[in-house]
């Protein structure tokens, strides 16, 4: 059955709406640019069949990121386009690791999409057990779907780094590139806290970033890969908090083109 | 009639067999879908894979999104054995699974499971004792231990995905059609209306 869209305002508490909508915007944000990013591989991946593959799952992103901001739309009141596009740059709260363009490197649009479907997984696993029942039940129809991408990705880390000489080196280039982007996706904001308190995203950061590296590493110790992940200052101010890299701009420019030339235009 | 029409058709076969061998490292693999739950396996296209794993990821990518499907299963080619001796397969013993085209040009089914000690064997005892087989153009026969399935993973997705295929295309765009249409047919008899009026 297709998820059910929202039509109506959710009853959250008004205390909990600025906090949960920052987290909604961060995993919506991520899964629209992460999917514009991939779309960019159309009739240009590897292998047709893979090309195809990388497109689905490109798609499946963005409309896991239009469910989410239709969520965030019966909160506020907005239509999912205007959350979508009609944002400054500053309010976008995606992490650095999906505005960084790939420069149509294979290993490096593999690397990323393994950092994040991972993340993804594990941040969507703690939203199904929310307490706020829509919420959780959404989440967890598309977590099903996260995992089959998960699957996926880690099949090409495999395959590449167990490969041949040269697929492991890049294999594993792309890997330590994209490593000082990927610990920010744990990135904490404001309100986080009261979300955790209330259940509403249950769980905690910590056992999360523990979860995620052990399946990071696990793969890549299967791949002949290894990874050495830190984690930043708690004092630096990315993604979550509006502070966007110098790709951030250019990507939205071309991402919300057409809607700028009439927003709110009916398709 | 046109030019193409009034060529003869095509009646001598081709002078050198046709090859079917794969080339580089990746294999062919036919893919069979499972619309519903102890419902038919029918043929649904060929892929090609570097390994198992990756042919069952894209034929659940490729296959299992066209129409809503339960189960997907994939063969690779190497170990189907036909009928008009297309494809050989040294396999032995069993089960077979056997698959059928009842015309050229049909699609294949699966028709069940036989013994046999080599494949030639158990299509042969598919011909004679299953009906499906019976009056099949083609048979293929594969060791049901090598073929794959999902083995009931997640393959149709739960978000709405009618927006890739041509109904859901044809019915979401026609919604947004008239809807345009009837707007616009609005504002232009309320323009109307207004210049009769005043």
């Amino acid at each position: 059955m297709p998820v059910a869209k929202c039509t109506t305002i959710m009853t959250v508490p008004d205390h909990l709406k600025s906090p949960l909508i920052d987290l909604l915007l961060a995993l919506a944000d991520d899964k629209l640019f992460l999917g514009h990013r991939n779309s960019d591989w159309t009739g240009l991946g590897p292998i047709l069949e893979e090309d195809i593959a990388f497109s689905h799952m490109a798609q499946d992103e963005i409309a896991h990121a239009q469910a989410i901001y239709e969520f965030i739309g019966g909160m506020t009141g907005k239509k999912a386009d205007e959350i979508a596009f009609g944002r400054a740059v500053h309010e976008y709260r995606c992490a650095s690791i999906v505005e960084v363009p790939d420069e149509f490197d294979w290993a490096t649009a593999v690397a990323r999409k393994f950092y994040c479907d991972h993340f993804d997984l594990l941040r969507l696993q703690r939203l199904a057990n929310s307490s706020h029942k829509p919420l959780a039940d959404l989440c967890a129809r598309i977590a099903a779907e996260e995992q089959l991408h998960v699957d996926h990705v880690d099949g090409w880390i495999v395959r590449l780094g167990s490969g041949t000489m040269e697929s492991r080196m890049r294999m594993q280039q792309a890997i330590d590139a994209l490593a000082p982007h990927a610990t920010w996706l744990f990135e904490p904001f404001d309100g986080l806290k009261i979300l955790v308190d209330t259940k509403v995203y249950p769980g905690s950061d910590s056992t999360m970033y523990d979860a995620w590296v052990a399946a990071i590493k696990n793969v890549c110790l299967r791949a002949g890969l290894t990874v050495t992940l830190e984690v930043g200052s708690p004092d630096e101010k990315h993604g979550r908090h509006g502070v966007a890299t110098p790709h951030r701009k250019p990507l939205l420019d071309e991402m919300c083109e057409v809607y700028r030339l009439e927003p709110g235009a009916a398709w | 009639m046109s030019k193409i029409r009034q060529q003869p058709p095509i009646t001598a076969s081709p002078e050198e067999p046709l090859d079917v061998a794969p080339t580089g490292d990746l294999k062919p693999y036919v893919i069979f879908t499972q619309l519903k739950a102890a419902g038919p396996y029918i043929y649904a296209g060929w892929l090609e894979a570097a390994d198992d794993a990756m042919a069952m990821d894209f034929a659940k990518e490729h296959y299992g999104q066209d129409q809503q499907c339960v189960n997907v299963m994939a063969i690779d080619r190497r170990h189907i054995t036909a009928s008009d001796g297309l494809y050989a397969s040294s396999a032995t013993g069993g089960p077979f699974t056997v698959l059928t085209q009842k015309n050229p040009g049909d699609l294949w089914l699966v028709a069940g499971s036989i013994g046999g000690a080599t494949p030639q064997a158990a299509i042969a005892a598919a011909r004679s004792t299953m009906t499906q087989a019976q009056n099949a153009h083609t048979v293929w026969v594969a060791l049901e231990s090598n073929l794959l399935t999902t083995h009931g993973d997640l393959i149709w997705r739960h978000t709405d995905q009618s927006y890739r295929l041509a109904r859901g295309y044809g019915r979401i765009v026609r919604a947004k059609w008239t809807a345009f249409r009837d707007e616009k047919q609005l504002a232009d008899y309320e323009k109307d209306d207004l210049a009769e009026a005043f």
